[in-house]
């Protein structure tokens, strides 16, 4: 099978978006379980806010993740045939699979918001909404991540039929 | 509903001699949060005329009394745990919880009542307790008996004959394998080959030994042996060889134990005569000392206690009525507004169903009590961008159900699970609203139902841009409701000023940019004008911020796109993932039916989730930055508050 340059490029796209969210959410949510085995040592009734917080830091690997579908199914590359896409559109694709995969390292520092969201709960429960209130704060900056995407993505008609 | 419980302040003055019977009034009445006094007698002129209360003397017995009925509770827990409802049974189909009756008493009665209950319980299971505690000893001291004897099994010799006799001197050792030559060999220098050495093979790779050797030596020889890993063993007390001494301890094992199982009987039986009561009375003590600790806010002079607290405009009349009765009319009430620089709890009120949103509300912080209740514009908001982020009708008829189950399970008794399921039922009810308006139901699965696929009017994936500005146009109007409720609260609370400067300008700018844009050139410019001069009217140097901070914040918005497009995007994958499976036979059918079941409730878990916390970051960041003062204090009115206790 002959792929197109066009289409390799936008197969790296995607690897880039969903391998670089990956490492993110990856590390994210490796810094808020550290805290959180911590928390639970002393105290195992708290696993459910711990769990939760752990969770926030994961949503930027399900944007690189869907950024990689997004591409992978406008190139046709997954559910249907592989189409024949120019080289400018391999590209863009390329572009929009770099634009999730740096804006989900944001991940990273949501991690750490999150391990000292599970120590102010863990000193005192009643913190726990505002706790993922600041974590969820770092999260902005990727969805614009994912929303600029998904504008070149439509823009360049890779999506959007 | 917009703004908290309306209160008053109340002050009342009363006979020394009726300080109990206020307080047990008060606490019945469960409508008056008490202040302490001790703030306001930080004044000297207050100093001069009042002094802090003394403290009560009933508070010191009943922390006793307390401390030696959780004791009691604790040891019948140990021995007759009480059944626990599991986790999820517990929230979605709970028993009703058990209620003891009782009749009331309190004071004096009730701390002689408790006093004796517990020297009576205690009289009974003193015996029984040091019984168990005794044999627990003997049994773990036979235990690590047995576990020696264990190790030396394979010497077949009678346990009397260790020891010293009158010449010689015989021990027990474990050893590793490999040092025994070394030991002979060492056994040899020291005692001029005067001893015997017989090993025998025990467990992990040691040898257990018999050392005979001169009395007098004895303890030289050990001494040097023991740097050569010689483990010495000392058994006492047992008679014959290994494996008899063995069977005569498993006899008394057997024998302790059933004695053990007897005496756990007496205090099973205690604890069910006496562990109802105990739980009754602990409740009634806590009671009995929230009265005497409350007194501990008042203030008192020659015979006279001075009391002040707050209480709900509402209630304020029959309070009085209530303390005049109990004081036979020996009180002074007062009932003021309060003043301006008073810190007066806030009490939230909306209506019913409004008031489960109230926990949102709470997450953040409580309004001030003169602040807006943002509860009633939080309860839409939250609704429309949840389910405008969830996207997808199936997910929310599963939240609808959940919701449902969760009310009438756990939420029959549990408040806050109630509220938990009001919320999510509510916005699972949107977002099967908004779902089908945009066609997905489990993605686009369900669209090949005819019915269905009619309802849709707009299709986010294809239509991306147009939900992109629907959602910052949602953005804008919610910011201008935060806006107009600022300017409103400003001009209610006659601050003229501040309506003015703050945000006017903001509602100028939008109407000048459109009007400039659509032809009205000179109309439009004007209106921008004023919003300017506005503007630097009330924000001086920071203008500049002011325009960025409101830019931003519509543009935070676009999230409510980016994650609807998300749930959908993802429910794609999920279907055609399952649908790739689906075509490979009938082993590919049940892979197929797997990944879509799996797939699509992880997408519901994570997107919920995300829906639930960014619906409420866009209130909480976007919105009540606008108009929103938190930090109030929460009314905690002096109640009695039973939770096993029925009084008949």
């Amino acid at each position: 099978m002959e792929l197109s340059t066009g289409i390799v490029l936008a197969i790296i796209g995607a690897a880039i978006s969903m391998g670089v969210a990956a490492i993110s959410a990856g590390v994210g949510v490796g810094l808020a379980g550290v805290a959180g085995a911590g928390v639970i040592s002393e105290d195992p009734k708290k696993f459910g806010p711990v769990l939760v917080l752990q969770a926030l830091p994961q949503t930027q690997g399900i944007y690189g993740f869907l950024g990689a579908v997004l591409i992978l199914i406008g190139v046709g590359v997954l559910g249907g045939t592989v189409k024949e896409i120019p080289l400018g559109m391999g590209y863009a694709a390329l572009g929009g699979g770099i634009v999730i995969g740096l804006s989900s390292i944001t991940a990273v520092a949501q991690g750490a918001i999150s391990a000292s969201g599970m120590g102010a709960v863990a000193k005192r429960p009643e913190t726990f909404g505002q706790s993922v209130v600041l974590a969820v704060m770092a999260e902005t900056f990727a969805i614009f991540g994912l929303l600029i995407a998904i504008l070149i993505f439509v823009g360049t008609k890779i999506m959007g039929g | 509903m917009l703004r908290p419980t309306r209160m008053k302040k109340i002050q009342i003055l009363v006979l020394e001699g009726l300080r109990y019977e206020i307080i047990k009034r008060l606490q019945e009445l469960g409508t008056i949060h008490l202040t302490d006094y001790s703030e306001k007698l930080a004044d000297p002129e207050w100093r001069s005329l009042l002094r802090p209360c003394s403290l009560s003397p009933n508070i010191r017995k009943i922390s006793a009394l307390n401390i030696a009925v959780n004791r009691l509770l604790d040891l019948f827990e140990r021995y007759h745990p009480e059944e626990r409802e599991g986790f999820i049974k517990g929230i979605f189909a709970p028993l009703p919880p058990r209620r003891l009756e009782t009749r009331e008493i309190y004071g004096k009665e009730l701390i002689d009542t408790v006093d004796d209950i517990i020297k009576k319980i205690e009289a009974e299971v003193e015996g029984p307790v040091r019984e168990l505690e005794k044999i627990e000893q003997e049994i773990l001291e036979l235990d690590r008996t047995k576990g020696l004897l264990a190790l030396i099994l394979p010497l077949e010799i009678a346990l009397e004959d260790i020891g010293e006799s009158v010449f010689l001197s015989i021990s027990l050792g474990i050893i590793p394998k490999e040092e025994i030559e070394n030991i002979r060999e060492r056994l040899q220098e020291l005692t001029e080959n005067n001893f015997y050495l017989g090993a025998r093979e025990t467990s992990e790779n040691k040898l257990v030994a018999i050392l005979i050797c001169l009395k007098e030596q004895a303890s030289f020889v050990l001494a040097n042996l023991r740097r050569l890993n010689w483990e010495r063993i000392e058994i006492e007390g047992q008679q014959g060889k290994p494996k008899e001494a063995i069977d005569s301890i498993d006899k008394r094992l057997v024998a302790l134990g059933e004695d053990r199982a007897r005496k756990e009987e007496i205090i099973v039986d205690i604890a069910k005569r006496w562990r109802d009561e105990l739980k009754k009375h602990r409740e009634l003590l806590m009671v009995e000392r929230q009265r005497e600790e409350s007194q501990n806010k008042f203030a008192e002079m020659e015979h006279i206690v001075a009391i002040e607290g707050w209480i709900p405009k509402d209630s304020s009349a029959q309070a009085v009525q209530e303390i005049r009765e109990v004081s036979h009319k020996a009180c002074v009430v007062e009932v003021l507004d309060p003043g301006g620089k008073d810190d007066v709890p806030v009490q939230l009120k909306n209506p019913k169903l409004v008031r489960s949103f109230e926990v949102l509300t709470r997450l953040y912080g409580l309004p001030t009590y003169n602040g807006v209740d943002p509860t009633l514009f939080l309860v839409p908001g939250f609704l429309l961008f949840f389910s405008i982020m969830l996207t997808d009708a199936m997910y929310g008829v599963i939240a609808l159900v959940l919701g449902l189950l969760l009310i009438r399970g756990g939420g029959r008794y549990n408040q806050f699970i109630k509220d938990g399921g009001v919320i999510l039922s509510s916005a699972g009810a949107a977002t099967i609203f908004i779902g089908a308006l945009s066609g997905g139901w489990f993605g686009s699965f369900g669209l090949k139902l005819t019915l269905l696929a009619a309802l849709q009017v707009f299709d986010p994936m294809i239509q991306v841009t147009a939900f992109l500005l629907i959602a910052l146009t949602i953005g804008l109007a919610h910011v201008n409701v935060g806006v107009v409720i600022n300017i409103v609260d400003n001009f209610k609370r006659k601050d003229i000023w501040k309506a003015i400067s703050e945000n006017l300008w903001f509602l100028f700018v939008q109407p000048g940019l459109g009007l400039f844009l659509v032809g009205y050139k000179s109309l439009g410019l004007l209106f921008i004008v004023i919003a300017l001069i506005l503007l630097f009217m009330g924000h001086k140097a920071m203008s500049m911020f002011q325009v960025t901070g409101f830019m931003g914040d519509i543009l935070s918005y676009a999230r409510l796109m980016a994650l609807g497009l998300c749930t959908t995007g993802i429910a794609m994958t999920v279907n055609v993932l399952s649908g790739m499976l689906y075509a490979g036979g009938s082993i590919g059918i049940l892979f197929a039916l797997i990944v879509f079941f799996i797939g699509h409730l992880f997408n519901f878990l994570i997107n919920a989730m995300g829906s639930f916390v960014h619906g409420l970051r866009l209130h909480y960041v976007e919105f009540f930055t606008k108009f929103y003062q938190s930090g109030g204090t929460e009314f905690t009115p002096l109640e009695m508050r039973f939770e096993i206790v029925q009084i008949k």
